[in-house]
């Protein structure tokens, strides 16, 4: 019996041990923005925002307008993708306009650094695409919107050394499934080939 | 307990809980761990698939079930299905004959306590029913009792170069704690009730599990153990087991009470790397457990008389290889766990050493179709040798939906001339909300 009055002291004690700047609490507006990045986000996308599966896409340099403006999408769950739906939506349905602003600040301000791409080919047709669009498709070109070295500009992504996969999968939501509205991405998307989208996904990841 | 329901009765269960889900549809209710987070069972489950976990279901697991927001934490779980062996009137298959041969059957259900508890502390606890428990003069008897439990305070220390989660965890049996799906606590294909017996091999039932607390007659359990994991990389954890004593006695509510199970304080002990890279990880992992065990013919009456317990001695080794890009979830398990014993002279029935490996992989397409395969052997002589496989395909219509269909080929059965008597197919519905 006295060993488990100390069990369960210890485990009261340690109750009131939390503390808000390691909380993973996504309800809690006392909760710093940042402190859900490191705690909660880094979880998937890597505690520099850079993730090791390209199953979530990384964070690093992203533009803050544009992550605050996903995390918006997510929330009023208008982002058709399978994985905003089932485990983004969820996660920021309580965040507060401030912890978004913070956690978006944290992310933008760390490095991504690009990712090796060894086809030449490949890597010389995303470039072509990506900087003067296909004329023949009437296919726009990409640089006009994301910027010269794909680092995107307010609520346009960076797409700069974002990984391979997710650059691919993303481009696929955007030409094969309607439902995201406000944006020219579904009717530049439609006319991408497999082939333009693996071309351009290698030649943005290594940027 | 309880006698079983009739069939017009489980009829009426299970159109119950269909509706009962039916209604959450509507207000996308979801389990306690899926409140808790707003996520859906695949962040959290490879492929959807329950109970096994995602890097991300791992950490989930590992920092103390506190991400998120506190949720009702009640959830549920029901199992029906149908098992059809090839040859039940076989009579050295007798202890291994499904309840009622080729008739579909409410088997069991649980009811979870789950979810964060504070920012450091929280819970995992289930309580089943296992419709078939025993048998009496009036037929199959039900039985209510604690299943695992296990609850945690865990912290998480992360800076530029280092990451650190380190927890403890109050719990009631071995490899509980465990956050792979290769510990013997975890490695499963569906629950079974204790006396459908046509897959207990792969789903580490009654034949063999090498722990006390993992249904051998030492269920009367308490462990703390402590964990880290460094650099999402090395996990070690080491945890002390005794007989819960009468403060912790909840801990195995239901289980017949085993006067000292245990002698002492008991040690288990884990060791894991683990490296992610792209859409792959990869485990591979030791464990043991050293344990003192009483024989329940003494009761324990000659406490501190080495001749009156025999010590078990538990190593294991596992690994856990998974791919998970949606829409395609491939996961590679093996398992090697090998159990010896040292009885003391007085000791009634000394237990038989084990070495049991299992072996399954598995491919979920868009967290909805899958398909696996198992293999598993437990060498000895005719009386313990089983060998076999497991085939598998499913389908989860819903997120907490599961049906499957199971082939089990044995080509070799303990105690059985004709292994292949033992063979099975079996259909689940396995749900829960």
């Amino acid at each position: 019996m006295k060993k488990t009055l100390v069990i369960w002291s210890a485990m009261l004690v340690l109750a009131g041990c939390g503390s808000v700047d390691r909380s993973r609490n996504l309800a809690n507006p006392e909760v710093n923005g940042q402190t859900i990045a490191r705690q909660v986000c880094s979880t998937c996308h890597g505690l520099t925002g850079n993730s090791v599966s390209p199953e979530y896409p990384k964070l690093a340099a992203q533009q803050p307008e544009y992550l605050i403006a996903q995390i918006e999408k997510f929330k009023d769950q208008v982002r058709t993708d399978r994985l905003a739906q089932e485990i983004m939506a969820g996660m920021v349905r309580h965040l507060t306009d401030r912890q978004k602003s913070e956690l978006a600040i944290y992310f933008s301000r760390q490095t991504n650094p690009s990712q090796p791409v060894e086809n030449d080919q490949l890597l010389a047709q995303g470039m072509a695409l990506y900087r003067n669009g296909d004329p023949a498709q009437n296919t726009l070109a990409c640089v006009q919107c994301h910027g010269a070295n794909a680092e995107g500009l307010g609520a346009i992504p960076r797409l700069a050394g974002q990984h391979v996969a997710y650059l691919s999968k993303e481009l696929k939501v955007f030409r094969d499934q309607h439902g995201r509205e406000g944006t020219p991405m579904t009717d530049t998307a439609r006319r991408l080939s497999d082939q333009d989208i693996n071309a351009l996904a290698a030649y943005l990841s290594s940027l | 307990m309880s006698h079983p329901l009739s069939i017009k009765k489980q009829f009426l269960f299970l159109m119950w809980f269909a509706s009962l889900m039916a209604i959450h549809l509507s207000s996308q209710a979801l389990p306690a761990f899926a409140r808790q987070t707003g996520q859906n069972c695949l962040a959290c489950h490879a492929g959807g698939q329950y109970p096994e976990l995602t890097p991300y279901g791992r950490m989930f697991k590992l920092t103390g079930y506190t991400i998120g927001e506190r949720a009702n934490p009640l959830s549920a779980m029901a199992v029906f299905g149908a098992s059809k062996v090839k040859s039940p009137d076989d009579p050295n298959l007798a202890l291994n004959t499904p309840t009622r041969n080729n008739q579909f059957q409410f088997e069991t259900a649980s009811l979870f306590l789950a979810g964060k508890i504070t920012d450091n502390i929280g819970a995992f606890s289930q309580v089943t029913f296992d419709h078939y428990s025993s048998r009496d003069s009036g037929g199959y008897v039900g039985h209510t009792a604690a299943d695992g439990i296990d609850i945690r305070y865990a912290d998480q220390l992360v800076d530029v170069d280092n990451h650190l989660v380190y927890g403890v965890s109050l719990n009631n049996r071995p490899s509980i704690v465990d956050p792979w799906n290769t510990s013997w606590a975890w490695m499963q294909y569906v629950p079974s009730s204790t006396s459908l017996g046509s897959n207990q091999t792969i789903d580490g039932g009654s034949s063999g599990p090498p722990y006390p607390g993992n249904g051998m007659a030492a269920d009367n359990l308490a462990g703390v153990n402590g964990y880290v994991f460094l650099n999402r990389s090395i996990y070690a954890e080491l945890g002390l087991y005794r007989t819960a004593s009468s403060g912790l006695r909840w801990l195995n509510a239901g289980h017949p009470q085993i006067n000292s199970t245990l002698r002492g304080v008991n040690p288990y002990w884990r060791l894991a790397y683990s490296k992610e890279w792209g859409a792959q990880n990869l485990m591979v992992g030791l464990s043991g457990m050293t344990s003192h065990q009483y024989d329940s013919a003494d009761l324990g009456l000659n406490r501190g008389d080495a001749s009156y317990y025999q010590t078990s001695k538990v190593k294991g080794f596992d690994a856990q290889y998974q791919y998970l890009l949606d829409p395609h979830t491939v996961t590679l398990q093996f398992a090697q766990q090998r159990q010896d014993y040292i009885a003391g002279l007085n000791y009634s029935t000394p237990g038989t050493n084990l070495n049991l490996a299992r072996a399954k992989a598995s491919y979920v397409y868009q967290a909805r179709y899958g398909t696996s395969l198992a293999y598993f052997n437990q060498p000895g002589d005719v009386t313990m040798a089983t060998r076999g496989s497991t085939f598998e395909v499913f389908y989860m219509p819903l997120q907490y939906v599961r049906l499957g269909l199971q082939f089990t080929d044995y080509s070799r059965f303990a105690g059985l001339t004709t292994p292949s008597n033992a063979n099975s197919v079996r259909f689940y519905v396995w749900t829960a909300y």
